[in-house]
């Protein structure tokens, strides 16, 4: 009896150091994103919703989208701050680690909200090609605008944004609850944007 | 249990246990170097995720948004808003230069720290200045300068950020590569170890997989094989427990351990009050055989088991007759632990047996009685028939008319055939009691088959059936064995098969057993009506035959094939039929007869018979064939005889001449051989010569009667050479003729008292033959005193006792002639003359009888046995 119990404890025993091993030496698989995109942050509801004719801007045009069905000016749409300030605001909280350095509130449209308004409602295979003040260009898959809660920001911790302090719109992706990969992610927060082209 | 397991077993068992700890060990520290490499890799990451973070493109942002502003402030008249949005520009490039992770870009704290001290120039000088550039006015020109050359001292400085951030970056690039390298080598070594022990692991499993199945089946198999024995355990508990025989086992001393229910039942002693104690003291009473006791106290004492019947008392003291049966129980040394004994209640049994043996032994002394009974009934009757026969004989030689004649063969014959009854029952009683003795003498096959088919020749040819015989090449020509019995089995065997024969024939065929040639194999073949095979087996038995019809058409006794069967038995023979039924049937016949090479003289030649050769023979014989056959005979004996064709001559030539031997042909026309016989010795006496019968019956009655009717001897027809020489040199030995009927060796036959009585006791019969002496003589003495007086009924009387007796005595010549003279006085048709002769032999036989008695107390005393046996 002794014998037979022997042997089974040791074949468990090397089964169970086997299983360690290969837990210890395996990936840890990403979670999966925690909130829905169109759940995410604080939103407050604005005059201006997608379908809505989008006015011709009064202020200093600060981004101008090109490419996309929906136009004010030319073959292009055009927004000053007060007409972007119009849609559904969010605002949530980020690390912004590569601009500021510390924690901060960014509000503004979320991107889906401004293409929608633009007539770009099927984001599946399109892509902004998005150009920055500084000359830095970045194209981003449209999709994101769609899987994630990305802002169009206009303020940070509630106040305007200069060109000093990457404004006057950026994009912002979540980093709370979403664990994006930075390489992949990072290139996209484009700051001092003025303008997407939409193909 | 683990003993249960074989060596191997373990052996191998223990090996896996080996295996499977250094498999442990060995994974143990496979995982932990695992995990220690999963550390460092993560480490690794981290140091590269710096590296994939730092962003040398910022730095070098800064230059170019500097050396922009510094071409719009050379410009002659900038736009106030393109000074501000360049300077923002300026500002945000710089600002993000100072942010923490840029220390990843740099590599060192040192450098950051420098690039915050180039941020704090810029926001500290360089922002007032170009404020007063866009401000413009007087000092506008002034500020330009100074921020120009601000810029260009903060662009060479970034310039040389870049350049040693860059530097390290590639340094600490080339160490991740470097180590990843390492790490990557130990990967793969790890990963080699992890496949080898997985290898091993799964082989391991394999084997131990295989080990836990095979001990498992064995353990199964173990387990099997010790429930089924408990089964049989159980089994046979149950049996000792329920059984009604008494089952005790005892200690290796013989003390109780414990004892069954049916002891407990049967004798009324308790398994409490049993235990401790010795069977024998519970069981043993007054009447039990002490010499039983001693033989089971010696197997206990020797260890030996034993099985003895002894009576025994219960409880109550009923005493009960028990068959016990003891055997050691020893354990797997062999020593002795106990006894286990099985007792059984034989009362009932024991008293069945002894009334059994008690039947058996009366139903024996009965049969015995009942066959002595018939054998001297038997022997009586002989005695009176063989007078019968012999005047029923003497009365067809007389001048008789037709149907007188018809009534005495009748009459004759059925006297033959009463005869043949009794000398058969006789025979067959002999045979059944073991009282005939086998002889083991030399003789010739062929003569007997020969002689056999002879003596049939008459009948057979009379209803035209064929006799023949065959001897197989190898069948020996001489052989030792009994002739006699050999040829009464033929005799038989032919004489049925003649009988049951209506067409075609009987052959003889004999063979010679392949192997020593000892066992000769006579087969007897006929065409007759068969026998049922259902009835095959019973013709051997007694009294029996095919058929009881066939009895009354074919008469007979019923006894001569169970005489036959007998015989066989008896000479280690065999005797089987096969038949089919109106076919035929063969009886084939296998008796042991050891080769032997031709007697001495068995050719004879003249010069081997001188003493024989010098005898005077004269032959008496009416057919001129035999007459031929025997001088021719005779001649080879070297015997010149004489011949005469009917018995008158034979009396003339026999008074006259002077002749040692007589050989007479009973059968003669005129006066046949029994009445030439008496003639002579009525005119010769005592002088007369050795008169030997020959005739053709060879039935042993036939010799009797003509013993008893003055013959010397007798030989049978056809005549035999080796029959003849016998017969003659018997004569040669009895020159002197003694004129009693027998001589003094055949005065008292012991084999036929033996016979006849089943006593086996010589001294008995000579006492028995002194009391018929007196009256035997008494008779010789004073018979002729009766006949003068014409008492011839008193006469009769006292030859009846004296006959009687003599038969009783076995002592057949005086039977004979006082049965002669008793027949003789009866029918008053014997002259004087004759009774006188008869007398006179009767004194002859009685004092050969005399000398007989006087001879064998002699004998007796000298040998000074009081009882000895006849064997």
């Amino acid at each position: 009896m002794t014998l037979r119990r022997a042997v089974i404890a040791a074949l468990l025993a090397a089964l169970v150091a086997l299983l360690a091993g290969c837990n210890s030496a395996g990936e840890k698989t990403p979670p999966a994103p925690s909130a829905s995109p169109s759940t995410y942050g604080t939103t407050t509801p604005g005059s201006l919703k997608p379908g809505d004719p989008i006015p011709v801007p009064t202020g200093r045009p600060i981004l101008t989208l090109t490419g996309v069905p929906t136009t004010n000016v030319g073959d292009t749409l055009q927004f000053d701050l007060a007409t972007l300030e119009k849609f559904d605001t969010v605002a949530y909280e980020v690390f912004d680690r590569q601009a500021e350095g510390h924690n901060v509130t960014f509000s503004g449209p979320l991107l889906k909200t401004v293409l929608a308004a633009a007539g770009v409602t099927d984001l599946k295979g399109k892509t902004l090609h998005c150009l920055a003040l500084n000359d830095y260009s970045v194209d981003i898959p449209a999709n994101d605008a769609a899987e994630l809660p990305v802002l169009l920001a206009t303020r940070a911790d509630g106040k305007k944004m200069s060109v000093a302090h990457y404004g006057p719109t950026r994009f912002i992706y979540p980093t709370e609850g979403y664990n994006l990969d930075k390489t992949k992610y990072d290139p996209r927060w484009i700051w001092q944007l003025k303008e997407i082209s939409v193909t | 249990m683990a003993a249960a397991f074989p060596r191997q077993t373990k052996v191998l068992a223990a090996l896996l246990l080996a295996v499977g700890a250094a498999l442990l060990v060995g994974t143990l520290v496979l995982s932990l170097s695992m995990l220690a490499q999963t550390r460092d890799l993560d480490n690794k990451v981290k140091l590269t995720d710096d590296i994939a973070d730092a962003n040398v493109r910022t730095l070098s942002q800064v230059q170019r948004e500097l050396l922009r502003l510094d071409v719009l402030i050379q410009e002659p008249d900038p736009h106030p808003a393109d000074l501000q949005l360049q300077g923002e520009l300026v500002s945000q490039r710089v600002q993000e230069g100072t942010l923490p992770y840029q220390r990843q870009t740099l590599g060192t704290e040192e450098l950051l720290m420098q690039s915050r001290a180039l941020a704090r120039e810029w926001r500290t000088e360089g922002v007032p200045l170009l404020r007063e550039v866009r401000r413009g006015g007087p000092k506008a020109g002034t500020a330009a300068q100074d921020l120009h050359s601000l810029i260009g001292r903060l662009e060479i400085n970034y310039n040389e950020l870049v350049s040693k951030g860059e530097n390290n970056r590639k340094l600490r690039a080339g160490q991740a590569n470097a180590e990843t390298k390492v790490m990557v080598e130990r990967a793969r070594w790890l990963l080699g170890g992890l496949v080898v022990t997985f290898f091993v692991i799964g082989l391991y499993s394999a084997l131990a997989g295989m080990f836990y199945r095979n001990f498992h089946r064995q353990r199964e198999r173990a387990n099997a094989d010790l429930r089924s024995l408990n089964e049989q355990l159980e089994k046979h508990a149950h049996v000792v427990r329920e059984t009604d025989n008494m089952v005790i086992i005892t200690d290796a001393a013989g003390t109780i351990e414990w004892v069954n229910q049916a002891f407990e039942r049967s004798t009324g002693f308790s398994q409490e009050h049993a235990v401790g104690k010795r069977p024998g003291s519970l069981l043993q009473g007054p009447d039990t055989d002490p010499d039983t006791v001693a033989i089971m106290r010696e197997a206990v004492a020797d260890g030996e088991g034993f099985v003895v019947e002894v009576l025994n008392y219960t409880r109550t003291g009923q005493p009960y007759w028990s068959g016990i049966e003891t055997s050691p129980i020893r354990d797997r040394d062999g020593q002795i632990s106990g006894f286990v004994s099985v007792q059984r209640d034989i009362t009932e049994r024991r008293r069945h047996a002894e009334l059994l043996i008690a039947a058996k032994e009366t139903a024996e002394a009965t049969a015995r009685a009942k066959t002595n009974f018939l054998a001297s009934m038997s022997h009586e009757i002989r005695t009176p028939l063989n007078a019968v026969l012999g005047f029923t004989d003497l009365l067809l030689l007389t001048n008789l008319d037709a149907q007188q004649r018809e009534y005495v063969r009748t009459a004759h014959n059925s006297g033959q055939l009463l005869r043949n009854l009794v000398n058969d029952i006789l025979d067959f009683s002999a045979l059944d009691t073991m009282k005939v003795k086998l002889e083991r003498r030399c003789f010739e096959l062929r003569d007997v088959v020969d002689e056999t088919l002879r003596m049939f020749a008459p009948e057979a040819g009379s209803r035209g059936l064929a006799l023949t015989s065959e001897l197989g090449q190898e069948v020996p020509e001489y052989v030792l064995g009994d002739e006699t019995r050999v040829r009464q089995v033929l005799v038989n065997l032919v004489g049925n098969a003649v009988k049951f024969t209506e067409t075609g024939g009987v052959r003889i065929v004999v063979r010679g057993s392949a192997q020593d040639g000892s066992m000769i194999e006579f087969r007897v073949s006929d065409s007759g009506i068969g026998i049922p095979a259902d009835q095959q087996e019973k013709l051997f038995q007694p009294f029996t035959q095919g058929d009881a019809s066939t009895t009354r058409r074919f008469g007979g006794t019923g006894l001569g094939l169970a005489i036959c069967r007998l015989l066989m038995d008896r000479m280690g023979g065999e005797i089987s039929v096969d038949s089919v039924l109106g076919k035929g049937s063969t009886f084939v016949v296998r008796v042991p007869l050891e080769a032997t090479d031709a007697p001495d003289g068995a050719r004879l030649a003249p010069a081997d018979r001188p003493a024989v050769s010098s005898l005077r023979v004269l032959v008496a014989d009416d057919d001129v064939v035999n007459q031929t056959v025997v001088a021719q005979m005779l001649r080879r004996f070297g015997i010149e005889a004489d011949v005469v064709s009917d018995g008158n001559r034979a009396v003339e030539a026999a008074t006259t001449g002077d002749y040692d031997t007589v050989l007479m042909d009973v059968h003669m026309p005129g006066m046949d051989g029994v009445e030439a016989t008496a003639h002579i010795r009525a005119a010769m006496g005592e002088a007369s010569p050795r008169i030997i019968a020959v005739t053709a019956s060879a039935l042993e009655g036939d010799r009797e009667r003509l013993l008893g009717n003055g013959m010397d001897d007798y030989v049978s027809k056809p005549l035999q050479m080796t029959a003849l020489g016998e017969a003659l040199e018997r004569a040669l030995g009895q020159t002197v003729h003694n004129p009693s009927l027998a001589e003094d060796g055949e005065a008292v036959d012991v084999e036929r008292f033996v016979d006849q009585t089943g006593i086996d006791d010589r001294a008995f019969l000579v006492e028995l033959v002194g009391q018929l002496l007196p009256q035997a003589e008494a008779l010789g003495a004073e018979a002729p005193d009766y006949l003068e007086r014409g008492q011839l009924e008193e006469l009769r009387r006292l030859a009846h006792t004296v006959g009687g007796a003599a038969a009783s005595c076995a002592a057949p010549g005086l039977a004979a002639s006082a049965a002669l003279l008793e027949v003789c006085c009866a029918q008053e048709q014997c002259t004087e003359q004759e009774l006188a002769e008869l007398i006179e032999r009767v004194a002859a036989d009685a004092a050969a009888v005399r000398r007989w008695h006087g001879a064998q107390a002699a004998n007796l005393a000298a040998a000074a046995e009081p009882v000895d046996s006849l064997s």
